[in-house]
């Protein structure tokens, strides 16, 4: 080999699919103790067209080419691998997943045609099932009572209309001068705040406002923080709200109902919290 | 017959480079080790609620009661394991399956209480997809276990990897056509596009938030009584829904409408203080983009660092 090719090496386009290929080419590597080659996998069709133009038409399944300056030399028919499996290669067929799995390749057998064509077949059924189950849910918008899934879902939110007032429990705490504060949902419930929400909601749908009062004076007393030190009582409560009014600068509710009220005394809840 | 077996093949299984999977693989990866990772302590409390709030939903829906609070805690912990391992893509035909599973569990059971997060249901469907797609046929260990000579380097294109993006481009695009079916199947009909009733939807929101102590959108108490926003807003959400199927079509109508989704919804995060943390990351919009060319110019540079540039020199047949 002369002194330039030395210097530049040799781009090697050849079959990234041959196991056989891969591992004579690697043992050539190893032997020059340097890189010598520079590797490209002729299935990269878009890369070794734009890199080597002049092996366009070249039929890269069947041979190796080496690309010098002085030229393309090209290597004899079938280099150690043939295409009708991996077994007749010599090549472990884990390494050969790939090609098992409908590589693309040039000038595939009939068998490999129609092994890709089952495999497409197979592959295609599945993603249609998929898609089918991802719009399945519209037909809850028209069901008497929908049912919201996971993680095939409808998508209800934001599409019910609302009407000018809106009815929502939340949290109030009074201290013993009858000062309200609020008090964050993070005390009713794990989970986020529309989960928590939700299931105060549920609580006092089911008439056990009463126990989720208890929840919140227990959490409070765990946390027993200063915004929260002066509560003597904490409410559960839902209040009638009208959009334009808490928005045009008026927050208070229209009208409000108490579904549940606890004492709150940190002192006893903290002791009782003692280890 | 033939021809439209044919389109329908070119349409479905288009060949694309394993690494431009791989990549949406550690791109969507990723993200669930995030949501998974940074919402481990709060989903293991949840395991710990009042069993009488138990809703079960999507698969989890076998259970009558709920599972014992250590089991929910060893599955959150077994997910975590398996996304590490999904990756990185190691021994993927086994690990991919089994993280696509655990994680359709985990995300089940903690949307079992009473509540779905939609925003949820794209992580679970994309990482379905991926998990048994040949998703780790590069940039992973298993391609580097493969032959050493292919280490760090991508197998060429396949129809495999085309049909399993094509997948997560279609699944995406169809729940938001879903989702604008939803509005227009409501009584209000196509009439939701005047704004009125995303802005009574907004204003609810923001309202529940405030009392219930949270933080509601930081724009909208200023623009509440703009209803041509909302109306614009209204027009925009039916445009980006229902014409969402669009994107399957061309890549540059694709490309436009992931850049127009993504950005609604940092609209949405703005106005209503609504995260919908995967849209807003981009990722998930990822599929309908050439990903791979990320790797391809981190490559380029870190070689230009590392090496001196070797030309090619041309070359005659």
């Amino acid at each position: 080999m002369n002194r330039m090719l030395r210097e530049t090496g040799l781009d090697v386009v050849y079959d990234g699919l041959c196991g056989f290929c891969e591992r004579s080419l690697a043992a050539v590597q190893r032997i020059a103790r340097r890189p010598l080659l520079r590797l490209h996998d002729a299935n990269d069709r878009e890369s070794i067209k734009a890199k080597f133009p002049m092996l366009c038409g070249a039929d890269t399944s069947n041979a190796m080419f080496v690309v010098t300056p002085r030229g393309v030399a090209r290597h004899r028919r079938q280099f150690g691998c043939s295409r009708d499996g991996a077994a007749q290669c010599g090549v472990d067929p884990r390494d050969a997943g790939l090609e098992r799995r409908g590589g693309s390749r040039g000038g595939t057998s009939d068998r490999d045609a129609e092994h890709m064509g089952w495999t497409k077949a197979v592959a295609g059924a599945l993603g249609a099932l998929l898609m089918a189950a991802t719009l399945a849910p519209v037909s809850q918008n028209w069901q008497p009572e929908p049912k919201d899934n996971f993680p095939f879902s409808y998508y209800p939110m934001f599409a019910a209309k609302r009407s000018e007032t809106y009815h929502v429990n939340y949290i109030v705490g009074l201290d013993a001068h009858g000062k309200r504060h609020t008090i964050p949902h993070a005390f009713a419930g794990d989970g986020g705040f529309n989960q928590t929400r939700r299931q105060m909601d549920k609580l006092i749908r089911t008439d056990r406002a009463a126990t989720l009062c208890q929840t919140i004076v227990g959490e409070l007393a765990q946390e027993g923080g200063p915004p929260f030190r002066d509560i003597a009582t904490v409410q559960v409560v839902t209040g009638t709200f009208r959009f334009a009014d808490y928005f045009g600068g008026n927050t208070a509710p229209l009208e409000e109902r108490v579904q549940a009220s606890c004492p709150f005394a940190p002192g006893q809840w903290a002791e009782r919290n003692k280890p | 017959m033939n021809r439209v077996r044919h389109a329908l093949d070119e349409f479905w299984f288009p060949p694309a480079p394993a690494a431009r999977l791989a990549v949406l693989r550690i791109l969507i990866g990723g993200f669930a080790l995030c949501l998974v990772g940074s919402h481990y302590s709060m989903w293991v409390e949840i395991g710990r609620s009042d069993p009488s709030l138990f809703a079960p939903v999507g698969p989890v829906a076998l259970l009558r009661h709920p599972v014992a609070p250590g089991v929910n805690q060893a599955l959150i912990a077994a997910t975590l394991v398996a996304n590490v391992l999904f990756l990185l893509g190691w021994r993927h035909r086994f690990t991919g399956p089994v993280f696509a599973a655990l994680l359709m569990w985990v995300i089940s059971y903690r949307l079992s209480w009473s509540m779905i997060y939609h925003s949820m249901n794209l992580v679970a469907l994309h990482v379905l997809v991926l998990g048994f797609a040949p998703a780790a046929d590069a940039l992973s260990l298993d391609a580097r276990r493969a032959t050493a000579v292919a280490a760090g380097r991508d197998p060429a294109g396949g129809w495999q990897y085309g049909f399993a993006i094509r997948l997560l481009c279609a699944v995406t695009v169809f729940a938001y056509f879903v989702t604008g079916l939803a509005k227009v199947a409501s009584p209000m009909g196509w009439s939701w596009a005047t704004g009125e009733v995303i802005r009574s939807q907004v204003a609810a929101d923001a309202l529940r938030k405030e009392v219930l102590g949270e933080t509601g959108g930081p724009l909208f108490r200023l623009l509440y009584h703009q209803v041509w926003l909302f109306t614009m807003m209204g027009i925009l959400t039916f445009v980006v829904e229902l014409g969402a199927p669009l994107a399957l079509l061309n890549k540059r109508v694709a490309w436009v409408w992931a850049a127009v989704a993504f950005m609604m919804h940092w609209g949405i995060l703005l106005i209503m203080g609504i995260t919908f943390r995967y849209h807003l990351s981009g990722i998930m919009y990822a599929p309908f983009f050439d990903v791979e060319r990320l790797v391809q110019r981190y490559r380029g540079r870190r070689g230009r660092r590392l090496s001196r540039p070797i030309p090619l020199y041309p070359a005659t047949p």
